[in-house]
């Protein structure tokens, strides 16, 4: 999303909402305080050097609530703040024509041309790594965010889905035969 | 809600309903929600309208787990 927001510089802001965390765990818990909150969002940007502006809701989560409560959401606005596009997961694959086609609605219109807009609905399907999601859970909420995962995607999704996952967690744990470092 | 910020990750009835939801209500063309956050880096108040009055803006929305 960074490189989306250097390549597209000019003609646009980009920033990431914090909202609450949707994976807590022992490593890394829930928010107590907006002060915990903005803290997280500070290592937020320490540990995945985010170029793009951190803007942090408040604790009870008003503005993560009126757009849709959803963990990993992206929505491009208009200027004037008309939704151009939103979806329920943030993918490149499909933000970049999004914002690709309000670059060329502006150049076009630009040039005295009135584009006229048509309506769009998508359903494209995550096909990103899911071991590197998992060791995302892992190494952010911890053990127990991995834990509690599994055993909602697994209500969630089923079995097929998430016995993969199950076999990668198994090959984590540390081997009790092992001498402790 | 009191459980908003909550410890343990359940994909509770109403995290469910709110994906449901977010597929039935499409809000393109309808005015985004202003709202005013806080710069993690400078503590500064921003209003999302300031942005999007200059230039086109991309949320992305997520936490550090």
């Amino acid at each position: 999303m960074d490189e989306l927001a250097d390549r597209f510089g000019p003609d646009l802001h980009s920033v990431f909402v914090y909202t609450r965390e949707a994976h807590p765990g022992e490593r890394h818990g829930h928010h107590e305080t907006f002060e915990d909150k903005l803290a997280s969002a500070r290592l937020l940007i320490e540990r995945f050097g985010v170029r793009r502006p951190v803007l942090v809701d408040d604790l009870a989560g008003s503005t993560h609530r009126a757009y849709g409560l959803l963990p990993n959401m992206t929505y491009v606005l208009r200027r004037g703040g008309r939704v151009h596009y939103r979806s329920s997961w943030t993918d490149t694959l499909t933000i970049e024509p999004a914002i690709a086609g309000l670059v060329a609605e502006a150049r076009s219109r630009e040039q005295g041309q009135v584009p006229l807009p048509y309506y769009i609905e998508w359903e494209p399907a995550r096909a990103r790594d899911r071991i590197a999601f998992m060791e995302g859970l892992r190494d952010g909420g911890g053990a127990r965010a991995v834990e509690e995962y599994l055993a909602a995607a697994g209500k969630a999704y089923g079995r097929q889905y998430t016995a993969p996952l199950e076999a990668w967690w198994e090959s984590q744990r540390p081997d009790p035969h092992e001498p402790a470092p | 809600m009191s459980d908003y910020n909550y410890d343990h990750f359940t994909l509770s009835d109403e995290e469910q309903a709110a994906f449901d939801a977010f597929r039935r209500t499409s809000r393109v063309g309808l005015r985004a929600p202003d709202a005013e956050l806080v710069d993690a880096v400078s503590g500064q108040r921003l209003r999302l309208s300031s942005l999007w009055r200059e230039r086109p803006l991309v949320l992305e929305f997520g936490s550090l787990t």
